[in-house]
């Protein structure tokens, strides 16, 4: 890795770090979210890094989807640790589609939470929350919008075969938006520093000469149908 | 409109700086020639331009684009490949036929599509020259392998490719620098390959292993697409037109967008016309030759545009040829995942950017074959950068949210293969560009309306691409996946121009009757205008036409110097 970027011991990092234990041991609920209530505040108290587009109450929803959708696990940091959030916020400040979608999302997501059982979705129970997300995951998603994307070279294995599935119309706005959010969120954990040591990624370097480990081509022919040749 | 005339007289003008003009502009200057390039676009600094080596959280946006362009869904390439060229240039227009699909990726800037290609260095074999005499389809070329043999050698010693002796006529063995070893998916599908008696050989790329004409060799990054700071692969920019400036016989003019070739009362090329798209002025250049290397469908264009009393129909077009035969290969991809690579102890698979093997055509004797012609696959694999859209098929078919998700990112990574047939397609008369009579551009210059149709000998040939791929995946004890590319190839075939190999619309033939230009691309009533891009091509065989462009553009290069020192030109 050249240059990774660590977290600084600000407050508001070790308040990330609590939502994240939290997470790790499933009791994220209302003391979650009010300490990622408590780093909006930190961020609104003005240390330079408020939300660019979203307002207060998007962006807790959005921790606390970023952080269900890709929790920490013993591996690597949760999605916000990694600064999903802040990247959600950034490409929203400058697209007027995520505008639409986020906003109208989150608000679709008030709505729907406060009709099945009141309150808000960042203070529901984990089990509604956890309810909500499989609800809106099972009827699929409209992610990957049309155009010439498909022909982006840059990357690879892009098999979007599951996307389209037509959701019932009520449900329709919440399995876009969470198609969208998903999206975001596995696209900036695994374009992270974190998200890339998680994976394992070994490669962009200077080498002299390329070789490829006995020890690999081993493992794999030892698995194959060609292992007893 | 001011319109500037320069008085004095060029010696050769070349159009276009992609692999054709960039070898013009190299074999001409180091001839002692000068020469005036124009290209569209601006000029490229590699070391400004080239985002090689970046991580995607060097960037907040993380290569989405300063605006999030990849979200808004206008991002055309990545944020880091390398200055290309574009599906669609704003208010540089082209059209399509009622019934016809067309894709043309256009470039506009120094070096064209070579600062961002697949580097694929494949020479055409001895049959691919005569595909009339070899099966009765199509239409033979003026020339032969032996023809163009000694520039093959020329050029591949000069660029650089990868690649081993192999002694096979459907892949004819070249001059060649080591290639890196296989990777541990290619060893898979080595194996499986060979159970079903496909060769599978080290790849041809023009990426140099070896310190090459003051080149440093490949540093294996993986990030051709990028561009090459150190030049280690082949773009005309670096390793041709940069270091001819040196010779000081280049002059180069960018953001020269070329409306037309002048000719005199003689018929001859006497200059070209072009707009200054910084200025928006339209400015004549005078000129002793005139090579056309804009790529095969803007050099019909060009041609076609430049009309005079005594040409009506255009330039080269006393055979109402130009425009005809359009060419793209034939396009097909399926992707599997191999559980025998799951867990597999990571390495750095990055290599020299593409696959380290190839697959030729292997079933060139076969008889009672339901298409004719060939094809070679091409491979994917391996633990690539991670950036925006790696995750975007697994978190599709995982479907869900959470720690497994997470967990299935991890499993899967690296365990997908992929499969890319090239293949040749037969030239037909339902494909064809033409000028549209209603549509200019936002320089004025009339614009190409496409017709292009598949026959049953491409959409076979795709189907055998199919089983191919389901066989190799499976014997290798893989599941096919899918598509590997549902935008491009979603109906079973790709989609005509999207592969990028468009070629043959300004054909070289033994008479005017049948041809555009001769043997050696130039003009057959036009003795002063060459063509140095794919169109001159007749057929367009199962191995990327880099190569060929740029052994038929130094070809041409050597016999127009001599040409002119004999003071015959």
């Amino acid at each position: 890795m050249s240059e990774k970027r660590l977290p600084g011991s600000t407050r508001r990092d070790v308040l990330r770090g609590a939502v994240a234990a939290l997470m790790t041991y499933g009791v994220l609920d209302s003391r979650g979210a009010a300490i990622a209530h408590a780093i909006v505040q930190e961020a609104q108290a003005g240390d330079g890094s408020e939300p660019r587009w979203l307002k207060v109450h998007e962006w807790e929803t959005v921790v606390q989807l970023a952080d269900m959708i890709l929790p920490a696990d013993n591996v690597s940091v949760s999605a916000s640790e990694a600064r999903v959030p802040e990247f959600i916020d950034l490409m929203c400040s400058e697209s007027v589609r995520l505008q639409r979608v986020f906003s109208s999302g989150l608000l679709w997501l008030a709505a729907y939470t406060r009709r099945a059982g009141g309150g808000r979705f960042v203070e529901a129970s984990p089990e509604r929350q956890a309810e909500i997300l499989d609800l809106l995951a099972s009827h699929g998603n409209e992610s990957e919008p049309p155009g010439y994307e498909g022909l982006d070279e840059s990357v690879e294995y892009a098999g979007f075969f599951d996307y389209g599935v037509e959701a019932p119309s009520e449900l329709q706005p919440g399995a876009t938006f969470f198609g969208w959010i998903r999206r975001l969120t596995v696209d900036g954990f695994y374009s992270s520093p974190e998200g890339i040591e998680d994976v394992g990624y070994l490669g962009n370097g200077y080498r002299r000469r390329y070789t490829v480990p006995e020890e690999a081509i081993q493992y794999a022919l030892s698995r194959s149908p060609f292992a007893r040749e | 409109m001011q319109v500037v005339r320069s008085r004095e007289v060029k010696d050769v003008v070349v159009i276009g700086s992609g692999a054709g003009g960039g070898t013009v502009v190299q074999v001409l200057t180091q001839l002692g020639v000068k020469v005036t390039l124009l290209e569209a676009g601006p000029m490229l600094d590699p070391q400004r331009d080239f985002k090689e080596h970046k991580w995607p959280h060097d960037y907040d946006h993380r290569g989405a684009g300063e605006h999030a362009e990849r979200y808004e869904g206008t991002q055309q390439w990545g944020f880091f490949a390398a200055p290309n060229g574009y599906w669609d240039i704003p208010g540089e227009p082209f059209t399509v036929a009622e019934g016809s699909e067309f894709r043309w990726m256009r470039s506009r800037v120094l070096g064209g599509r070579t600062n961002h290609w697949g580097r694929i260095s494949l020479r055409f074999a001895d049959y691919d020259f005569k595909p009339y005499s070899f099966d009765g389809l199509g239409t033979d070329w003026p020339i032969s392998y032996q023809d163009v043999a000694p520039y093959y050698d020329k050029v591949e010693s000069f660029i650089g490719v990868t690649g081993s002796r192999e002694g096979l006529r459907t892949a004819p063995d070249g001059i060649f620098q080591p290639c890196p070893p296989p990777k541990a998916h290619e060893v898979l599908i080595q194996k499986s390959c060979e159970k079903l008696g496909i060769p599978c050989i080290p790849n041809r790329r023009q990426v140099i292993t070896r310190p090459t004409n003051g080149r440093a060799p490949c540093h294996y990054c993986g990030q051709c697409g990028r561009g090459c700071i150190s030049a280690s692969n082949y773009s005309s920019t670096q390793v041709q037109i940069l270091p001819a400036l040196g010779t000081g016989n280049l002059e180069i003019i960018p953001n020269a967008m070329v409306r037309e070739v002048l000719t005199d009362e003689r018929g001859q090329a006497s200059g070209v016309s072009y707009v200054d798209t910084q200025t928006r002025e339209e400015v004549q250049l005078s000129a002793r030759v005139v090579v056309l290397a804009a790529s095969a469908c803007e050099s019909a264009r060009l041609l076609l545009n430049s009309k005079s009393s005594l040409y009506p129909d255009g330039l080269c077009n006393q055979s109402g040829i130009v425009g005809r035969f359009l060419m793209d290969t034939v396009g097909f991809g399926l992707w599997g995942e191999v559980p025998a690579l799951e867990g597999m102890p990571r390495y750095d698979t990055d290599g020299m950017g593409g696959a380290h093997l190839y697959m030729p055509w292997w079933e060139l004797e076969k008889k009672n074959r339901d298409f004719p012609r060939g094809y070679h696959i091409e491979i994917g694999g391996g633990y690539g950068m991670p950036g925006l859209g790696s995750f975007s098929g697994v978190t599709a078919r995982h479907g869900g949210w959470g720690a497994s998700l997470k967990e299935e990112i991890r499993r899967s990574y690296g365990t997908t293969i992929s499969f890319a047939g090239r293949g040749e397609m037969i030239p037909n008369l339902n494909s064809y560009c033409e000028i549209d009579p209603e549509v200019t551009d936002k320089w004025g210059i009339p614009v190409l309306r496409f017709h292009f149709k598949w026959s049953d000998y491409e959409w076979k040939q795709a189907r055998h691409m199919e089983r191919t791929f389901v066989d190799i995946i499976e014997g290798m004890g893989g599941r096919v996946g899918g598509l590997s590319n549902r935008g491009r190839e979603g109906k079973g075939i790709s989609i005509p121009g999207s592969i990028i190999h468009e070629i043959g619309t300004v054909r070289m033939g033994k008479d005017a009757q049948t041809s555009a230009v001769d043997g050696y691309s130039r003009g057959w009533e036009t003795r002063n205008l060459f063509v140095a891009d794919a169109g001159p091509f007749v057929s367009n065989p199962d191995k990327n036409p880099t190569l060929t462009i740029q052994a038929l553009a130094w070809r041409l290069s050597d016999f127009l110097a001599e040409e002119m020192r004999k003071g015959s030109v």
